[in-house]
């Protein structure tokens, strides 16, 4: 927890460097010391019941045998130790789930990072109305609800109605056939095989992804001089040299904060693949967080499981953002 | 802003958790005159016919008890069991509800379904409806529902295109296989577009047993998958085989449910579908152009000698566990399972009542859309295998539906059915 202002300068010190004011009585003193933690507890409460308690709760729940039974009162929970552990970490359903969600992750980040910053320096570059018309698409993208562009998705890449398939019938096989293979595109399904649908997947991540990130890198760009974009053009340098030599090392504070939170977001996607999952089915295309609530809510609902793998994920995202911000705070003396 | 979907789906536990000390009151006070609501699960699409139906029962129900008000809620088929599931979790049921007939064990076992073994003694129309079809709803000596309609799955087809390419009414497997490639090539749609996924199970089911083969079979309380036997696997083979070999439908029918056959039907983009007698009325209801246009054929056995034996699928009517008013509840649950009402909802929605004396109408054996289906009924219908964890292996580790849809994949189908078969003898035999 970081100190306000206030707290650090606790007035009555004997050399204090402001005269504490002589005509306050000491409970008012008293008074202004708690004043901050006063202001911190409604969200300290919030966080605490929201957050921490089902938390706490998952902890507990996730070293239990909880089913059914057990949450509506008929059986009592029984301790089961690790169990729940060792049951998932030899599940070779794991460690599948784990491989989707970790090469996701890699291949969303990086895909939403590369177009958002092209679209952050393409806005930088566009006049007025260009800029308005772009970002206000943009924004529409950013906008719409998980589930909404997630069905939308889904259905124009339907195998029998969708417009993904009808389009691609119109595409010279020339094309396609590098990329995808010999493939008839009347019906062909795009939720089959896990790369395709991961792909699919990467497609709705990536653009509802990108606003934001196109929108910070924008943000970033308008306090770069452009007295430095002139000096580089003086010297010669290309649009590419200018991005690696200025733009890049004066926003690299903004990409380590955008990476990490893209980290975040990417290894633990669950809206949009449980659309384009087609709900619980389809065991090849689990990631972590649908593998976790697969057990916990799915038939038999095998809630100490479905806790003890969301512990994992919880844990392994730790990890990952540890790592990565140490790494951040060495490099460049970021806090 | 996302917050982590674990610690969400952990906060709405928590809640579950603490709400259930005062959710597991089972109501046996007797006093049910403070209940002023009763809260009524349908399963299905609320049809403008099917909620005209509703309201009648209602109104007849809150003439009996004045200042009562009942309220239909309409939970999607494939929706079903994560609505149960939550309800059970969070204590909020219903009072009354459809079940699919073989889910009702599963449920039982989950506690979310009400002892009516008593209640079901004393009402007199059970003894016309067949013990076989009680047989889903008892669990260690315990009754916890009662048969409401049921029906079975044969073929629906465009008899206007049969008519026009002159094809014959198909009698045996090849007959499918031909009617559909001719009305692939002549109309340019999916000859017979599969369904492996859902309830998949119950299409391919009467191929295997009218092959002689069974699902699984129970001797000295053990279970025993009858998915590797050699007449199991010509039908398995016989049914991928309809995607991989006679390509009448696609590869990306390995993850299709009925649903999505059934919207291709009603598109016009299928010239035949397996489908249930009931889909008729939601067909025609979504394409109006339709109407008068599907014929019915019963799922044939292999050589043609006869309909195969077919799933006796429907619903089946329970009390829900946490009803505030039980006595309400089954005397609801009655006035809809009348034989006036259980029949007249059979007939709006192309099922048959459970009744043996009802069923043996002419109306059902004489009608030509229904008669395939009454006789296939009448001769062996075959539920699946009656232990609570068919629900688990049929449901949720969806032995069968991953087979069907692997193989249609590529996978090799002997692997396959070798590793199905050793599934679904662990499964049973939790």
């Amino acid at each position: 927890m970081s100190q306000t202002p206030t707290a650090t300068r606790a007035p009555g010190r004997a050399f204090s460097p402001r005269p504490a004011p002589r005509h306050r009585p000491r409970i008012g003193r008293r008074l202004a010391r708690l004043t901050p933690y006063a202001l911190l507890l409604p969200a300290v409460l919030l966080i605490g019941g929201l957050l921490l308690y089902p938390a706490y709760r998952m902890l507990v729940m996730s070293f239990q045998n909880v089913g059914l039974p057990q949450i509506s009162g008929v059986l009592p929970a029984e301790n089961v130790g690790a169990g729940n552990y060792t049951d998932v970490l030899t599940d070779p359903d794991f460690w599948h789930a784990l491989l989707n969600t970790a090469l996701f992750a890699v291949a969303a980040v990086s895909s939403t990072l590369v177009v958002g910053t092209l679209v952050g320096l393409l806005l930088h570059r566009l006049g007025r109305v260009m800029s308005t018309i772009v970002a206000t698409g943009a924004m529409l993208a950013w906008g719409t609800p998980q589930i909404t562009g997630a069905i939308v998705f889904k259905f124009m890449f339907d195998d029998t109605y969708g417009l993904a398939n009808q389009v691609m019938r119109h595409v010279p096989a020339a094309l396609t056939r590098p990329v995808f293979g010999n493939v008839d595109w009347s019906e062909h399904s795009w939720v089959l095989s896990t790369q395709s649908e991961y792909f699919l997947l990467l497609l709705c991540i990536v653009w509802m992804g990108f606003p934001f990130i196109a929108v910070s890198v924008l943000a970033g760009l308008k306090s770069v001089p452009s007295e430095l974009y002139e000096a580089a053009r003086v010297d010669g340098a290309g649009p590419w040299r200018s991005f690696w030599s200025i733009t890049f090392p004066v926003l690299k504070p903004i990409f380590s904060i955008l990476g990490v939170l893209s980290v975040i977001w990417d290894f633990k996607v669950f809206t949009q693949l449980y659309v384009i999952n087609g709900g619980l089915t389809n065991k090849d295309g689990f990631n972590l967080s649908l593998y976790s609530y697969s057990k916990a809510f799915g038939f038999g609902a095998q809630m100490g499981l479905g806790a003890a793998i969301a512990i994992i994920l919880t844990v392994l995202l730790l990890i990952i953002t540890g790592l990565y911000i140490r790494q951040m705070v060495r490099t460049e003396g970021l806090a | 802003m996302k917050i982590a979907k674990v610690t969400a789906a952990a906060a709405v536990l928590a809640i579950a958790v603490a709400g259930c000390g005062s959710g597991s009151g089972q109501g046996g006070s007797g006093d049910e005159s403070a209940v002023k609501s009763l809260t009524v699960w349908r399963l299905g699409d609320s049809t403008p016919e099917q909620t005209d139906f509703m309201t009648k029962i209602n109104s007849a129900f809150e003439a009996k008890h004045p200042g009562v008000k009942v309220t239909v809620q309409w939970v999607a088929w494939n929706d079903y069991t994560k609505k149960f599931q939550n309800a059970v979790a969070g204590g909020k049921g219903p009072d009354v509800t459809e079940v699919g007939n073989t889910d009702v064990l599963g449920w039982a076992k989950q506690g979310a379904l009400a002892d009516i073994t008593g209640q079901v003694q004393g009402w007199a129309p059970a003894k016309d409806i067949p013990q076989a079809l009680f047989a889903n709803d008892d669990l260690e000596g315990k009754r916890y529902g009662v048969p409401w309609y049921a029906g079975d799955r044969g073929f629906l087809y465009r008899k206007d295109w049969f008519d026009e390419l002159k094809i014959a009414t198909p009698r045996n497997w090849d007959d499918i296989v031909a009617a559909a490639k001719r009305l692939q090539q002549a109309k340019g749609v999916t000859g017979l577009p599969l369904a492996t996924q859902a309830d998949a199970t119950y299409f391919i089911a009467p191929y295997i047993w009218g092959n002689g083969g069974e699902l699984a079979t129970q001797s000295g309380g053990k279970w025993t998958s009858g998915l590797g036997s050699p007449q199991a696997k010509e039908a398995i083979a016989f049914y991928t085989g309809l995607a991989t070999k006679d390509k009448v439908s696609p590869v990306a029918s390995a993850g299709w449910d009925s649903l999505k056959t059934e919207s291709m039907f009603t598109s016009g983009k299928a010239g035949m579908v397996m489908d249930g007698s009931w889909a008729r009325p939601v067909i025609e209801g979504k394409n109006k152009k339709l109407k008068g246009k599907i014929g019915s054929f019963a799922i044939p056995k292999k050589d043609g000698s006869g309909p195969a034996p077919t799933f006796a699928g429907g619903s089946d009517l329970a009390v829900w566990r946490t009803t505030k008013a039980p006595k309400m509840a089954w005397d609801y649950l009655t006035l809809l399972d009348s034989k006036k009402n259980a029949t007249a909802f059979a007939d709006l929605t192309n099922f048959f009542p459970t009744f043996s004396d009802v069923l043996k109408s002419a109306k059902y054996t004489e009608d030509p859309f229904l008669a395939p289906f009454a006789t296939a009924m009448s001769t062996v219908p075959k539920t699946t295998p009656a232990t609570p964890n068919w629900v688990s292996a049929n449901q949720d580790k969806t032995v069968v539906q991953t087979m069907i849809a692997d193989i249609i994949k590529g996978k090799p189908l002997d692997a396959e059915v070798t590793k199905a078969d050793g599934q679904l003898d662990d499964l049973l035999n939790q």
